[in-house]
């Protein structure tokens, strides 16, 4: 498979022999390290410039892993202590999304509900109210529009009201004719306010009320809630970051000599840095794995809760777990700063040695 | 091959460690550098070795100027010497047969194949194939001198430093260890071996380096 040039420079001396046989055969099981079976090298691979970037690139990294592997069995207690601090610094800021998501869904299910009440001008006649009534109709931002005259708004209001000796002594009709808009589902807040705006200036219209207080104060709370959730998901990110960093920092001053070894035998920073870089992607990984598994257990538990509440309230509003998208972040989160803290800790730990 | 042109080292400190150091030595050389310790014996493998950079003067291994190498290049260039310690600093979380591999496994680009048979036939050079499963711990002093020879010598270097390589050993071993360097020699490798142990030198006819406070005394053949 090689040819012998490889070995060129040592003539016949003992290098040139070949292995005894069968020793080879046992080798590779009882090493996992050995088994790396790379393409053939192309390059010559001794000599001081050797081109970076050669072809046993796969065959570094499976190393890398496997030493990353010895690492982090060598020390499972801390191992997985640094695993569960991580999952419990991801988890808070998912479940705080998951809670943001929900009360969103909350939300907006109401703001569909939003509708502006138009109190047209005292002298509107009905056929000049119907008119409107269709001309609102048409417009691409409005659903629907109802007419509600003053007779049957006023017997409406008897009825509900029992007021109904008190209003037989007024003379006349003291209420006006009310178009009742639903604008169209897909909007914002702001659109809606802004659909109010204009009509309220409108000719025939007196008032146009838009009752959407307490929306407004749930969306404030919603942006609390998500500020809130920013800070602590910094908060969280940097102590990951440091946990990650720690626990990388120690690996490294347990595995010095082997640096150092590797280092005196020309090992580049790179092959150095990569099992910790392998570690640390672990550690994000696997602690943010954990903190998704945390957060659905959450979720399972509270949600037969919530929905029968939704239920009580005959809300169609449905618990929401992580969905695929969040999953997909606190893995990447997890990655990133797994991968960050190590990075961080062994370029110091590198430059300290200074070798 | 290694050429020294007024070097000078002085550590932060302000130690000078060496002075003024001029000499040169061509392919497949043997040289002993000697002196009492903390004469500069070590300071000047580290500076081949790019351990440590000089103060000043102009170092060449092999046709490098080492001033020309960046941080960036020194593992590449650390591929083309072997390094052989006192006390040999092997790892002994790993068989005799990993220890020895690992220059070829930081060079990225040996397969499995190549690197089991160059290992294989580095410890049968030093004497050890039958040794390659056993831990390091598991090995006399002698047997851990000449697994870190295994090392050292398994990428094939052109240049061999040796720090005090039979410091630890009886007369005996030391004999063998300097066959093994003279062995190396026959097939052009250049080696640097500092040591105090006079009886050694006297008996073998190279040539010495003779280091007294940073200033270099004596060198020529006997």
């Amino acid at each position: 498979m090689f040819d012998k040039k490889q070995d060129r420079g040592r003539g016949a001396t003992p290098l040139d022999r070949s292995p005894k046989q069968g020793i080879p055969e046992r080798r590779p099981k009882t090493n996992p390290a050995a088994t790396n079976r790379p393409k053939p090298p192309k390059v010559k691979a001794s000599g001081p410039r050797l081109p970076r970037g050669s072809t046993g690139y796969w065959a570094s990294h499976k190393l890398a892993i496997h030493s990353a592997r010895q690492r982090l069995q060598a020390t499972p207690l801390h191992t997985l202590m640094t695993v569960l601090v991580i999952a419990v610094a991801l988890s808070l800021p998912a479940a705080l999304q998951v809670l943001i998501t929900n009360t969103q869904q909350l939300g907006s299910g109401l703001e569909e509900s939003a509708q502006i009440s138009l109190f047209l001008k005292g002298q509107t006649t009905e056929g000049q109210a119907l008119a409107l009534q269709q001309q609102l109709r048409d417009r691409s931002d409005i659903a629907e529009v109802s007419y509600i005259s003053r007779e049957q708004a006023l017997s409406e209001f008897e009825s509900l009201s029992g007021f109904t000796e008190a209003l037989k002594t007024l003379d006349e009709n003291p209420l006006p004719h009310v178009l009742v808009v639903l604008p169209r589902l897909d909007q914002d807040k702001n659109s809606i306010q802004q659909l109010r705006d204009e009509l309220s200036e409108l000719p025939l219209v007196d008032m146009a009320q838009l009752d959407m207080a307490w929306i407004e104060r749930l969306f404030g709370i919603i942006d609390i809630l998500q500020r809130s959730a920013t800070f602590l998901s910094l908060f969280l990110t940097f102590a990951v970051l440091m946990v990650v960093g720690n626990t990388i920092r120690l690996l490294s001053q347990n595995y010095r000599a082997e640096i150092e070894v590797y280092k005196l035998v020309g090992a580049t920073d790179a092959f150095v840095r990569r099992p910790f870089l392998y570690s640390g992607l672990f550690y994000g990984l696997v602690g943010s794995l954990l903190a998704i598994f945390l957060v659905t257990l959450a979720i399972a538990w509270i949600a037969p809760s919530a929905n029968h509440l939704a239920e009580l309230y005959q809300s169609s509003f449905i618990l929401r777990g992580l969905g695929i998208s969040d999953i997909l972040s606190v893995l990447a989160i997890g990655a990133t700063l797994g991968l960050g803290g190590a990075w961080m800790a062994v370029n110091r730990y590198l430059k300290e040695l200074d070798l | 091959m290694i050429s020294f042109e007024h070097v000078r080292k002085r550590y932060p400190s302000g130690q000078e460690a060496l002075k003024d150091i001029t000499f040169e030595l061509s392919t497949g050389e043997i040289a002993f550098l000697t002196g009492h310790s903390g004469a500069g014996k070590s300071t000047l493998l580290k500076l081949v070795a790019l351990i440590e950079r000089p103060s000043s003067g102009k170092i060449v291994v092999g046709e490098q100027n080492l001033a020309q190498l960046g941080a960036r290049d020194i593992p590449y260039f650390r591929r083309s010497i072997g390094i052989i310690f006192q006390s040999p600093t092997l790892l002994n979380d790993r068989s005799v047969f990993h220890n020895v591999a690992m220059p070829l496994q930081v060079c990225g680009s040996y397969s499995h194949d190549e690197i089991g048979k160059r290992v294989r036939a580095a410890l049968d050079q030093v004497g050890l194939l039958h040794k390659e499963n056993a831990l390091p711990i598991a090995l006399s002093g002698g047997e851990q001198q000449r697994v870190g020879i295994a090392r050292a010598v398994v990428g094939k270097p052109k240049v061999l430093l040796a720090d005090e390589p039979t410091g630890n050993l009886d007369p005996e071993l030391s004999r063998e260890i300097m066959d093994l360097f003279v062995r190396f020699k026959q097939v052009g490798v250049t080696t640097l071996i500092a040591t105090h142990d006079i009886e050694l030198i006297n008996s073998l006819p190279y040539r010495r380096l003779i280091i007294n406070d940073g200033v270099l005394l004596e060198h020529g053949h006997v």
